[in-house]
Parts: structure tokens; C-alpha cells; sequence
């Protein structure tokens, strides 16, 4: 398989793989970065949660583009990337969701 | 003996002489029947005996739920109840939520999938169907044990989801807790087992043409909870494996005296109990979704919505499981990141609602029994669903934990969102299934019984929640003023009892003496419907080839069909993933003993452990013997292709 190939077969599934992906990690950072946070310094958290936001977006809009909705291209290709473009859409709005909440929290509460 | 070529590959195309017109029909009965006789009845491979069986042996487990639902609420009616001893209690609430969410409520989607998904699919058999033999029997048989040593006062009292260190060895004597545990063992061995047919069936074995945008949405919800099985099932396996670890070995895994660490059950526990709630909820919402069309004569609006819901709630609800653990003490921060996926949930379930409304709305409503089921989902659900937001957020859920107001939400959101569209379905698919149609009459006492005794029931319990009534409370003072309420919640769940009770009164009746169905009664659109009622043992004549989403409305006249397969031996179409384009023909396992006796070394070797250990050790011997008398070749015109 070439990489133009790959890239091909990759692009409409790109929301379901980038969305749920970050998402995953960032809920296992969001129990680990408590504890180095509540002691001061940087908040990666909410560098982590609004890239990832972004990053899902990204890959909502590469589903979107392969989904060929505007060409109006019909078929299983076109119905996955169509899917997977809302799928990570809404992934991407509760990575900022969960951004909301490092701003107001410290990771001190308990 | 040497078979002559043309017996060795007879196909569908050779019985089309003209001479007999139904010497193919005549031929697939032969090859894909069930001889009678017990043997045969325990042989078995055809999905839809096992689908039955399943179905009939999850309602079975329902109905006795369901008494100690009613014992439950006779002990409360009144402050001071000595109806129930604590410790009976105990039993009774533990088995009553274990019972309902591993004996009832995932094994009745599992299957109703066993049962519909070949048909809806257009396919003559599930994959693997040894492995759905298996299945059944044992479930089955962890189900029996459960409720064996109940009767023997030995059932867990440790309540459904077994906390530790209650349920550890310092504070759970005797061989309780054990039971619990491996009943987990058994139907999460059973769920997966089916898991992996479900999605081997609905990838590989679609009818030609049935592309990933025509596959029917009940099927899409059954695929969704095939994959949340398989990859949320595994946590409690582990979990309850290092309790019997703990409790039989003496390992320390939830013991902090010794390194060990008690949260780590309740993460392992509701890593996979969250999902298990959508694992109920996803079919559920896939019968809707498959039912409205017939109830309002139109195709659903916004199928690619509705399957990205699907989706997209199977996958964020492997991200809310701390949400039942915000009582214990962990780190806000990562509390509020559950709380924000609590809340996006909210955004595909919302889109479903919407969808399903817009379908009626643009529809013209047929108020049948399986639409008032719809009806009542819709109320109750979306109730339910409020009062989750509530309780996904941190400090409502710290006010109202352990209270009766989580106990009245899961309700709302169990029995709404899974049990109205369930019996819906069986309203539905009765007639598939029998042949006959149930009492459209008596369908409508069940509906209106079961929705007004549910809410008068279980919306006082917010109040009582809100009041500070605990769960699993087995007595309250008088003083605390909850005895008034608790007696009208009391005398309302009789109104709930009596429809169930209606509902199978029904089906008996209706099983025997109902109307005939004919093919397709409710003149709906999908594959099912296109074969008699109830199917052949074959299912299809001829696999359907499908051109729309609604092929039985978009192709007025017969179906198009694929001719060719083998009618010598047990032959099914493999067709692609994406465009359902035919592949491969297989083969399709003939009937076998062995899955039953496989199943009665598990369960053996199960129990055994429960004692010992080199149960584990000794046990593998026999289940090694059947598993290799189950795979050995016998030389069947299936196993020579």
C-alpha cells in the first residue's frame, strides 16, 4: 500500500480515529495532571484539552472533505466520512467541555 | 464412499427444472432442519431455536426479578417492617439488580440479536453458530446457579455490583460473594461469545448490495453493542477474577493492608458497568428506530444521524464511569472531565429524539401497541435522561449518592429506555417469531398498566431520594415520615406487576390462539419481513439482494435474488464490509452435541472453583476432551468443502 493510498483510506475515518483518540488520552491526563498541577507551574491540561479539541475538529474536517457532501458523491465511503465527521465533532466538543473545566479548576479540590 | 460429482456440488439453479416447484424449498429443509428427538432438540445450531430459547429463558429470569421487586416493596410499604429479615434482605436486592442486569437485560438483547440479526441481514444462519450453542447453555446454567443458591440461602448479599472491601475476605464469609463472582464468569463467557457472532454476522454475512448506508438501524445499534461487549466485558472478568483470586488464593489485589487498592475494583467495575448500561440502551433505541418506520408509513428521517448517535454514544460511554465514583474522594479535575463527557452524551441522544420526532411528524401515526410502547419510551427516557445530567453533575450527585433518587433515575433510564421498547419489539416480532399475532386489546391494558404504574411508582422515589431515604435500606423509623409515600410507591408497583403479568398472559394466549400474521402484517420495509412467519429453518429460499435502506418498500414487486449457493450441504453468501459485494461461498456448521457438553465442563469446572482452585487445573481436562470432539472432522459434506 502506497502512502497516497493509505492517506486515501484514512481520510474518511480520520474523525472516528482522531476524536475518540484524544479524547481517551486526554481523560487518563485529566486523573494524572491533578496532582503535579494542584502543586503549581504549568497547566498542560489545558494546553492538552484545547489542542486535542483542535486536533479533533481537524479530523472532523478530513472526514468532511472525503465525505465529498458537497460534490454530492453518494455511497459507503461518502456515509462513513459523512459519520465520522459529526462523530468527531461532538468529540471535539466535549474535549472543550472538559477545557471549560481547567480553567475554573486547580486540580487542589478534592 | 465417493459422492458423484453432481451431488458433490448441487446448486439452487439445478432444482429450477419447472418439474417440482418446490423441490428447493423441500431440499434447504432437509439440509438446515432440526430433527426431532431430545438429542437434536440439544444439538441444535439454528439461531433462531436458540434465539427463542434465549428470549424465553431471559423472561423467565425477569418474571422472578420481578417477585423479589415485589417482596422488596412489601418489606417497605411500612415503617418498622419485619416482612423480610436483613439478611434475606440483603439477598433479595443483590439478586434482584444482579438478576436483572446480567440475566435479563443483556442476554435479551443478545438475544433478540441472535434471533433477528440473520434475518434482517438476509443471511440462512449467524456465524459461529457451535459458539451460540455454547452460549446459551452457559448462561443458562451461571443463571441457574445463582438462583440454586438463593434457594439454598447462599445467594450474594453483597449487592449488584459487589463492592470490596465488603465483598473481600475480611468481610464476606462463606462462599457468597464466590457465587456472585462467577455468575459474572458465566454470562460475560456467554456475552462475548455472542459479541463475536453478532459481529462476524452483520460484517461478512449481508446480502449483496446491503451497503454500510442500507444496513437497518436495529442492526447498527446490535453491531455498536457487539463491539462495547467485547471490549468493556473483559474489565469485569478481571475484576471478578482477582476477587475470587483474593477471596480463594489469598491474593492481595483489593486488600490495602497489603499493597492492594479498593478503588481499583470500583474503576475496573464501572469501566464496564457504565457501558453496560449503553449496552442495553443501544438496541433498545435500534428497535425504535426500526420499528417507527412501519407505525408511521415513511422511511426514518436522518438515518446518518442516527447511526453517528449510535456510534458516538457507544464510544463516549467507555468515558463516564468515574461519574459513579465521585463520593470517593478522587481529584475534582479529573471528576469534572467525566462530567463534561456525562454532559456531551447528552448532545446524541438529544439528535435521536429529534430524528424520531421529525419521523412522526412528518408520518401519518398508526397507534398500534408497539407505537405506545414508542410513546412511553419517549416520556420515560427522556425523564430518565434529565435527571442522569443531574447526576453527572459533582455536587447534585454528592447530595443525592446512595439515595433513592439515583435508585428512581437508573429506573427511568433502564425500564424506560430499555424495557417499553423491548416489549414494544415483542409486540413487534411476535408475529415473525409464532406466526400469529398478539391481542392488540390486551396490548393496550399492558401499555397503559405498565407506563402509569411505572411513573406512579418510581417518580416518588426522586422525592424520597431528595428526603435522604438511602438504597437498600431494609427498614426506616416511622419518625422519618418516608411511610406514606412508601406505601403509594407500594401499592403502584401492583399496578406494574399486573401488566406484566398481562403481557404474559398474553403471550401465552397469543402463542396457541392468536390471529395468523401472514408474512408481514405491519407492511414494514425491511428484509425479515420478506420470508414466512415464522421462518424456515433456512430462512430464505434465495438470499435477498438489497438496492435501498427500505427494500421491501422501494421494491414493489419480489425481491431480487443471488442463485447458485449449494443445496447439499449448509452454504451461506460472504459479501465485503463496506459495499456488501459477494465474495466467498461458506459453509455453515452442521448440528453438534458438543457445544452442549462444552458448556456443562465450563459451568463444572466454574462451580468447582468456586472451592478450589485445581478446579481450574483438573477442569481443563474435560473441556479440553470437548472442545476437541467439537472441532474434529467428520468427514459432513461441510467439512469436505
Amino acid at each position: 500500500m502506497t502512502a497516497a493510498s493509505a492517506w486515501r483510506h484514512l481520510m474518511p475515518v480520520a474523525g472516528i480515529l482522531l476524536g475518540p483518540g484524544i479524547w481517551a488520552v486526554n481523560m487518563e491526563l485529566g486523573q494524572i495532571l491533578a496532582y503535579p498541577e494542584c502543586s503549581g507551574g504549568f497547566r498542560f491540561s489545558t494546553l492538552a484539552t484545547f489542542l486535542g479539541a483542535a486536533l479533533a475538529l481537524l479530523g472532523a474536517f478530513l472526514s468532511y472533505r472525503a465525505s465529498g457532501f458537497r460534490g454530492g458523491k453518494g455511497g459507503p465511503s461518502a456515509f462513513v466520512g459523512s459519520v465520522c465527521a459529526l462523530l468527531g465533532s461532538i468529540f471535539a466538543f466535549a474535549l472543550l467541555l472538559q477545557g471549560g473545566a481547567t480553567l475554573v479548576l486547580t486540580g487542589c479540590e478534592r | 464412499m465417493t459422492r458423484p460429482p453432481e451431488d458433490r456440488d448441487l446448486r439452487d439453479t439445478a432444482l429450477d427444472t419447472g418439474q417440482e416447484p418446490d423441490a428447493l424449498e423441500r431440499r434447504l429443509a432437509r439440509i438446515w432442519r432440526t430433527p426431532p428427538g431430545l438429542v437434536n432438540a440439544l444439538s441444535t445450531v439454528d439461531h433462531k431455536i436458540i434465539g427463542r430459547r434465549y428470549i424465553v429463558t431471559a423472561f423467565v429470569f425477569l418474571a422472578l426479578g420481578g417477585v423479589l421487586a415485589m417482596l422488596m416493596r412489601l418489606q417497605l410499604a411500612q415503617p418498622e417492617s419485619r416482612f423480610l429479615s436483613p439478611d434475606l434482605y440483603n439477598q433479595v436486592f443483590t439478586i434482584h439488580g444482579a438478576n436483572m442486569m446480567f440475566l435479563f437485560a443483556v442476554p435479551v438483547m443478545e438475544a433478540m440479536a441472535i434471533y433477528f440479526v440473520p434475518l434482517l441481514v438476509g443471511t440462512r444462519n449467524i456465524a459461529f453458530p457451535r459458539l451460540g450453542a455454547f452460549s446459551y447453555w452457559v448462561y443458562l446454567f451461571g443463571g441457574s446457579m445463582l438462583w440454586i443458591a438463593f434457594i439454598l440461602q447462599m445467594g450474594p448479599d453483597v449487592g449488584w455490583f459487589a463492592y470490596v472491601p465488603l465483598a473481600g475476605p475480611q468481610y464476606s464469609s462463606g462462599k457468597r460473594a464466590d457465587i456472585w463472582a462467577q455468575m459474572i464468569t458465566f454470562t460475560e463467557i456467554s456475552a462475548l461469545a455472542v459479541a463475536i457472532e453478532i459481529v462476524v454476522t452483520v460484517l461478512k454475512q449481508r446480502a449483496p448490495g446491503m451497503s454500510l448506508d442500507r444496513i437497518p438501524l436495529v442492526v447498527w445499534a446490535w453491531l455498536v453493542m457487539a463491539f462495547m461487549i467485547i471490549m468493556a466485558m473483559p474489565a469485569v472478568v478481571t475484576a471478578s477474577s482477582m476477587l475470587i483470586l483474593d477471596r480463594l488464593v489469598g491474593t492481595h489485589f483489593f486488600n490495602p493492608a497489603e499493597g492492594g487498592d479498593v478503588l481499583l475494583w470500583q474503576h475496573l467495575f464501572w469501566f464496564f458497568g457504565h457501558p453496560e448500561v449503553y449496552i442495553i440502551f443501544l438496541p433498545a433505541v435500534g428497535m425504535i428506530s426500526t420499528m417507527l418506520p412501519a407505525f408511521v408509513r415513511r422511511p426514518i428521517f436522518g438515518y446518518l444521524p442516527l447511526v453517528m448517535a449510535l456510534l458516538t454514544m457507544g464510544l463516549l460511554s467507555f468515558g463516564l464511569w468515574v461519574h459513579h465514583m465521585f463520593t470517593t474522594g478522587l481529584p475534582r479535575l479529573g471528576e469534572s472531565f467525566f462530567t463534561a463527557s456525562s454532559m456531551a452524551i447528552a448532545v446524541p441522544a438529544g439528535v435521536q429524539i429529534f430524528c424520531w420526532l421529525a419521523t412522526i411528524w412528518l408520518g401519518r401515526p398508526a397507534f398500534r401497541v408497539p407505537f405506545l410502547f414508542i410513546l412511553a419510551f419517549f416520556f420515560t427516557f427522556v425523564l430518565g435522561g434529565m435527571t442522569g445530567v443531574m447526576v453527572a453533575s459533582v455536587p447534585l450527585d454528592t447530595q443525592v449518592h446512595d439515595t433513592y433518587f439515583v435508585v428512581a433515575h437508573f429506573h427511568y433510564v433502564l425500564v424506560g429506555g430499555a424495557v417499553f421498547p423491548l416489549l414494544g419489539a415483542i409486540y413487534y416480532w411476535f408475529p415473525k417469531i409464532t406466526g400469529r399475532m398478539m391481542s392488540e386489546r390486551i396490548g393496550r391494558w399492558v401499555a397503559g398498566l405498565l407506563f402509569l404504574g411505572f411513573n406512579f411508582t418510581f417518580f416518588p422515589m426522586h422525592i424520597l431520594g431528595l428526603q435522604g431515604m438511602t438504597r437498600r435500606i431494609y427498614a426506616y423509623p416511622a419518625e422519618m415520615g418516608w411511610g406514606g409515600m412508601n406505601l403509594f410507591v407500594s401499592l403502584c408497583s401492583v399496578a406494574m406487576a399486573a401488566g406484566f403479568l398481562l403481557f404474559f398472559i398474553d403471550i401465552f394466549r397469543s402463542a396457541r390462539h392468536g390471529e395468523p400474521a401472514g408474512d408481514n402484517p405491519w407492511e414494514a420495509s425491511t428484509l425479515e419481513w420478506a420470508t414466512s412467519s415464522p421462518p424456515p429453518p433456512y430462512n430464505f429460499v434465495r438470499i435477498p439482494v438489497v438496492t435501498s435502506a427500505s427494500p421491501l418498500w422501494d421494491e414493489k414487486g419480489s425481491l431480487p435474488v443471488v442463485s447458485g449457493l449449494a443445496v447439499n450441504r449448509r452454504e451461506l453468501l460472504i459479501t465485503g464490509m463496506g459495499n456488501a459485494t459477494p465474495e466467498v461461498r461458506e459453509t455453515s456448521p452442521q448440528n453438534s452435541i458438543w457445544p452442549f457438553f462444552a458448556a456443562i465442563a465450563t459451568s463444572v469446572m466454574l462451580v468447582a472453583s468456586i472451592f478450589t482452585p485445581w478446579a481450574v487445573v483438573w477442569g481443563a481436562i474435560p473441556l479440553t476432551i470437548t472442545l476437541i470432539g467439537w472441532f474434529w472432522p467428520r468427514g459432513t459434506p461441510e467439512d469436505d468443502s
